[in-house]
């Protein structure tokens, strides 16, 4: 047990991004990796001798999340967090620099929630959890093609969303 | 053909390093309910490697518990981490128990069971080279995770490795990250077990042989943990660049020296 509690230390960055961006909601997405966790372990005589453990676990997570998503109905809101601006081993940022990020981070997070699920799931799971378009086939069990084109109709449709120029860098110097 | 990245998926990547999930501790609640509501699939897991009867009466009955390990004083400061890591111990010393823990015999647990093919992928995928001796053949399973970091490769019993202990397994090698220092490694003999520095190829290695014995760790709080995931066969422990191994079997030292002496990274 301990070791499988070491497996999933090692993946429980992505997994609770990627709970969280599909889900949308922190309670949710926290109860979403913990029951994924769950039925992973349950699930291990199952696992495919030669498959990588990293999508396979991210599935039975996403798979936990849009669950969630599906009973929590179309009232449920869609609201992802985010830490402030820290000083990384230089200056913090100015209080105007942080409330500017601020800003930008909630336009940004906005935007993608106004996203149709399917392609802000596909979105997410690029850019905001990080994976590639194989991983994100794997993970929400669509076709290499299909990610494609929903990352980008996503995009296009954040691209329409948000400001002309969106300004990144946070720091001070955007 | 990398993918431009224009400001929306740059201000998406941000998003995403930003990102602030619960202050809650989802493995730990998730092993909590496992560990609260046992099935049968887990129940299976600890009953392949479980000892029978008479392997649990042998180690039962026997009336010394060792508690292996290396002084502190005599590993190297860089390598003392390592150590500390591959034992979980800082400062060790032979000695014997006037109690047979309850721990022995009660379970061997190896860790999660992979194939050795997704062992050598998760060793790869944490930055090391999983191998095996190549006289040994291929390795039957492989379990990770115990100790931390480690992977276990196992080998049913035959005519070439003797089972040990009624175990159902006739040889266990450990591969775990880290480094052991034998430099300076005195052999001590008490109660029938001896520890000897010997090596392996140029390695300093230990080699561990007498009577049944249950490997007793010291957590940093100073608290006796009884690691029963081990066989109590003979053991031989050694290293191979920044990865240490240990091989339990049944067979003698030189035996055991020769085997070890083929390891070749795992295919």
């Amino acid at each position: 047990m301990d070791a499988y509690a070491s497996l999933l230390r090692m993946h429980e960055g992505p997994a609770r991004r990627l709970a969280l961006v599909v889900c949308g909601s922190p309670g949710d997405a926290d109860e979403a990796v913990q029951d994924g966790f769950v039925k992973a372990w349950y699930g291990l005589a199952g696992f495919r001798d030669g498959a990588a453990f990293r999508p396979w676990l991210l599935r039975i997570v996403a798979n936990e999340a849009r669950n969630r998503r599906r009973s929590a109905g179309r009232r449920a809101g869609y609201e992802l967090r985010f830490a402030e601006d820290r000083a990384s081993g230089g200056a913090a940022p100015s209080p105007e620099a942080a409330v500017l990020a601020a800003d930008r981070r909630r336009t940004v997070g906005a935007a993608l929630a106004a996203l149709p699920p399917p392609q802000r799931d596909v979105v997410a799971c690029r850019y905001l959890v990080g994976l590639d378009e194989a991983e994100t086939a794997a993970v929400l069990g669509l076709p290499r093609g299909t990610v494609k084109s929903r990352a980008a109709r996503g995009l296009a449709r954040l691209r329409a969303l948000l400001p002309e120029r969106v300004e990144i860098g946070g720091t001070g110097d955007a | 053909m990398p993918e431009p990245r224009d400001d929306v998926i740059l201000a998406l990547d941000e998003l995403g390093e930003r990102l602030d999930v619960s202050p809650g501790d989802p493995v730990a609640a998730a092993v909590a309910r496992i560990r609260a509501t046992p099935t049968q699939s887990a129940r299976d897991r600890v009953q392949w490697a479980r000892p029978g009867p008479r392997a649990r009466r042998v180690l039962l009955a026997a009336a010394a518990a060792l508690l292996v390990g290396l002084a502190a004083t005599l590993v190297a400061p860089a390598s003392r981490h390592a150590v500390a890591r591959w034992l979980g111990i800082g400062n060790v010393t032979v000695t014997y128990s006037g109690e047979v823990p309850t721990a022995v015999g009660r379970t061997y647990d190896l860790g999660t069971p992979v194939s050795p093919t997704q062992a050598a992928g998760l060793a790869d995928a944490a930055g090391w080279r999983l191998s095996a001796p190549s006289a040994a053949g291929d390795p039957a399973r492989a379990f990770v995770g115990l100790p931390a970091g480690a992977v276990n490769l196992v080998w049913a019993p035959s005519a070439a490795w003797p089972e040990i202990a009624d175990s159902g397994i006739g040889l266990l090698v450990t591969a775990m990250p880290g480094t052991t220092d034998a430099g300076g490694m005195s052999k001590q003999a008490r109660g029938g077990t001896t520890v000897q520095l010997v090596r392996v190829g140029d390695q300093a290695a230990y080699w561990i042989e007498g009577e049944p014995h249950e490997v007793a760790i010291t957590d940093t709080d100073g608290d006796l943990v009884h690691d029963s995931s081990r066989l109590a066969g003979n053991t031989l422990i050694w290293t191979d660049g920044d990865i240490t191994y240990r091989l339990e079997s049944a067979l003698d030292r030189d035996e055991a020296i020769d085997l070890a002496s083929t390891l070749r990274p795992l295919a």
